[in-house]
């Protein structure tokens, strides 16, 4: 009988039980979007800063002073520590490989350029180039400048890294005090030993890059007699903010608590990662960058919960009154079969029973929707798609059922409560 | 009358009202919660990300840079026009040189530390800064520095500081001679009148770096700075000492510029600067001004989607309630028509309520949701929001117009139908 009483309810009713439907399903599906959104927002902010570059510098353990400004080193004394060339692969093997969005070595030394011999910083790079990476899924990685310093800007062609020819880009500061343009070639000196490199492209980037000129890395080594040798690593990854448990001395932690530091993408963790697989390095994080990426991504990851949290109180006390006011109406209803002799709790679950269906029915679609918005959202912004987080489905569900069955028990006891005098009287 | 019915309505039916009130508070809240963060949301978002340090640097132009000429204290102080020049967050003038320690070669770099601090706060200070108002010989020094040279806080350090050999007489003839020139155009003519090509800033450094005579002068350690970057090996004196120093009255090499991108794009201030500052020339640090232009877009792109969905989403929901509750009262349209009232008349009674409730609620719900973009303002971005006066009308014409299209079609249709079925039930 409850079955056939359902029925006929809802046959008769159509029309407000599809906006209480509706009502559900646009509670949901705002619970189930932003919920998606927020979950993902981290991963996505994060990748978008990657783009202001490296964010973790590895230098050989206990090298000199170098003469430095605005990154380029006019330091003309040899340095007495490298890091090998060989092991650069291994960057891409530790434990957040997935999080190393890119790496790049750099061969530095100061030389003497033209006619009139002056000095120059000559630094030998990585440009844009596959590197094998053994016995790991992803087999091959991208390295080299392109994928850290993303904002790079060369008028004419960049260095081809497999062909290996004799070619540089030139910083613009330096083609204007060299007076050179693509298409020339400029005559290198080191300690008398002569190169000609012909200029392929110029730099620009408004930063002190514009004061060097780029090479492939094996070029300087080999004129400088350092083959195989690199003095520094410049690395982008993607990382999670420091938060207090991060900012805990290593060495005070438990086994556990290391574990944990360990298993997170920390810029320190990351950066004690890097120095463990390459030999005698410092690994430190480049705090300009570093820093200021960490406390973004914590800002927008607190406004998203927020605007969140907000959404989710405020779709759900609405979809709370809109199954209230469906009951509300509804009074007559129970006080008449109240009145012809039901009992309390079959009539709540007589109602219940509606209540719940439109709740489940609601619930899943609207979480349906919410997943397709939160992908258009992901797309329209962040050009990805947005991981479906299983969570979200039990989540969005029980708040729908829970929160239609709390918004609907609160009039159906008060209607219950009166008697059904009152209520048939029409009030 | 039609107040009265309206009335006694609303006194009789108080709960059912209260309730579709709050629906209408819940949505109303809610879109203007997001609206207000939205509007503000681009300056918050632009002032966060000056934390990743100064995206516009200040350099003497072309003829300067060959005439071994800097930029000058006064002509700094112009930044501070706001009047003429739009969106500077803060600036930080440079004077570098090349010094000895221990008869090792080091930069020495001399700054204000007031102004460090605030456009490139990463640096990391064990210790303490040096204090710009005190008269007191007082060093900084890069962690390398310290690491290599075992310098402790409170040691003090000897530098050794290179006079500056005056170039300006051998460059007078050049003056006449050289236009001005593009500034990323390569020209001929101020290379060739000097058997040395014009030493430019920072390129100099290698040529000149063992010549001259050097000085010594002592200084107290008080702090050692961390950054990862190119401080790490520098060493960091008082601009004004540095500028006495170096023999280079009230003068810099450089200015470090934080500009606000959120108004107006970044080459807009620069060219502001370079009108007001004449013989200087600006270079926008691409690694900044990309990733910063890109971000922001994102990030506003996000909030203005985030809250259309909302929008659309709550209305819906409001509007559902709203029907339900008209639709429910079909059997009083009925009753209304059966004594005689005319259809629009009846209309109006529904439309008044509807109006009424959309009102009520929007108000609440717009004060509502000012309260909670403040929170959120506060939590995340540790200011208050601004007050967009024109949130106030768009709101409240928005939920009144809402509550009564709502209205509209179960209203609509009931006044339509025979009396006699709707007071039958159906």
């Amino acid at each position: 009988m409850y079955g056939r009483i359902l029925r006929k309810s809802i046959k008769v009713r159509r029309k407000r039980i599809i906006l209480a439907v509706i009502a559900v399903i646009m509670g949901a599906s705002l619970i189930s979007a932003l919920t998606g959104v927020y979950l993902n927002i981290e991963e996505k902010v994060g990748k978008e800063l990657s783009s202001y570059g490296a964010n973790i510098i590895v230098k050989p353990k206990g090298d000199d002073i170098s003469l430095e400004i605005g990154g380029v080193n006019y330091s003309s004394n040899q340095q007495q520590n490298f890091l090998k060339e060989d092991e650069l692969y291994k960057i891409k093997k530790i434990f957040w490989k997935y999080n190393i969005l890119g790496f790049s070595p750099y061969l530095s030394t100061v030389v003497k350029v033209g006619p009139e011999n002056e000095s120059v910083v000559l630094t030998g790079t990585w440009f844009d180039k596959e590197i094998d990476i053994p016995d790991e899924a992803f087999k091959s990685a991208r390295v080299g400048v392109k994928t850290i310093a993303p904002w790079w800007t060369v008028d004419g062609e960049w260095i081809n890294d497999e062909e290996n020819k004799p070619e540089a880009i030139l910083g613009s500061a330096v083609a204007k005090q060299l007076e050179n343009r693509a298409g020339d070639t400029v005559s290198i000196n080191y300690n008398g030993k002569m190169i000609e490199l012909k200029v392929v492209g110029i730099l620009h980037t408004g930063g002190e890059e514009e004061n060097q000129i780029f090479t492939n890395l094996a070029t300087v080594q080999g004129l400088t007699g350092l083959q195989g040798k690199v003095s520094e690593i410049k690395v982008s990854a993607a990382i999670t903010p420091e938060d207090d448990f991060a900012k805990k001395d290593i060495t005070q932690m438990t086994k556990e608590e290391y574990i944990r530091w360990y298993c997170t993408p920390y810029i320190s963790s990351i950066a004690l990662q890097i120095e463990e697989v390459i030999t005698d390095s410092d690994a430190l994080p480049i705090e300009q960058i570093a820093s200021a990426q960490g406390n973004f991504i914590k800002k927008i990851k607190l406004m998203m919960m927020l605007i969140t949290l907000v959404a989710v109180a405020a779709s759900a006390l609405g979809v709370m009154t809109a199954m209230t006011t469906s009951i509300l109406e509804r009074r007559k209803e129970i006080g008449v079969i109240k009145a012809i002799g039901a009992r309390t709790n079959q009539i709540i679950a007589l109602f219940m029973a509606e209540v719940a269906a439109i709740g489940v029915i609601g619930g899943i679609i609207g979480y349906g929707l919410g997943i397709g918005l939160a992908q258009v959202i992901g797309n329209a912004v962040f050009n990805s798609t947005v991981a479906i987080n299983v969570i979200v489905l039990p989540v969005t569900i029980i708040i729908a059922i829970g929160i239609t069955m709390i918004g609907s028990m609160i009039p159906i006891r008060n209607a219950l409560k009166i008697d059904p005098v009152i209520v048939l009287r029409g009030e | 009358m039609l107040k009265r019915i309206v009335f006694k309505s609303i006194q009789n039916r108080k709960n059912r009202i209260l309730v579709a009130i709050f629906a209408v508070i819940m949505g109303a809240s809610m879109v203007s919660t997001l609206v207000n963060i939205a509007l503000d949301l681009n300056g918050k978002v632009a002032k966060e990300l000056r934390a990743f340090g100064a995206n516009l640097v200040l350099l003497p132009d072309d003829i300067r840079e060959n005439n071994g000429q800097l930029i000058s204290m006064d002509e700094i102080d112009k930044l501070k026009d706001t009047g003429r020049i739009n969106d500077v967050y803060g600036y930080a003038p440079y004077l570098y040189s090349i010094g000895k320690i221990e008869e090792q070669n080091v930069v020495i770099v001399g700054g204000q530390f007031e102004n460090i601090k605030k456009i490139s706060p990463w640096w990391k200070v064990e210790g303490s800064w040096n204090n710009d108002n005190s008269d007191e010989s007082t060093i900084m020094v890069g962690n390398k520095v310290a690491a290599k040279l075992g310098y402790k806080i409170g040691d003090t350090v000897t530098l050794n500081i290179r006079e500056e050999t005056d170039k300006k007489e051998s460059f007078t003839e050049k003056t006449d001679k050289t236009e001005k020139i593009p500034v990323d155009g390569i020209s001929s003519a101020s290379q060739s009148l000097n058997g040395d090509a014009a030493k430019r800033w920072p390129l100099n450094i290698l040529s000149e770096m063992n010549q001259g005579k050097y000085t010594p002068k002592q200084f107290k350690l008080v702090g050692t700075v961390s950054t990862g970057g190119s401080e790490d090996n520098q060493v960091f004196i008082k601009l004004k000492e540095a500028q006495l120093l170096f023999g280079k009255k009230a003068q810099v090499n450089l200015v470090q510029i934080s500009v606000l991108t959120n108004k107006n794009p970044i080459e807009i201030t620069a060219s502001q600067i370079e009108k007001q500052i004449p013989g200087t020339k600006t270079r926008i640090l691409s690694q900044i001004s990309k990733a910063e232009g890109n971000i922001q877009d994102k990030i506003l792109f996000l909030m203005v989607l985030v809250t259309v969905l909302t929008l659309i989403g709550s209305g819906l929901s409001v509007m559902s309630t709203m029907t339900t509750t008209v639709l429910e009262r079909r059997k009083e349209i009925g009753m209304m028509k059966a004594i005689g009232a005319q259809n629009k008349k009846i209309a109006a009674i529904f439309y008044a309520e509807a109006g009424a409730v959309g009102l009520i609620g929007g108000i609440a719900g717009y004060i509502l949701g000012v309260l909670m973009a403040q929170i959120v303002g506060k939590s995340v971005f540790d200011t208050f929001i601004g007050f967009h006066l024109a949130v106030i009308p768009v709101t409240l014409v928005s939920t009144v117009l809402l509550a009564l299209i709502s209205s509209k079609i179960p209203v609509g249709q009931a006044v339509n139908i025979d009396p006699v079925i709707t007071l039958r039930g159906e």
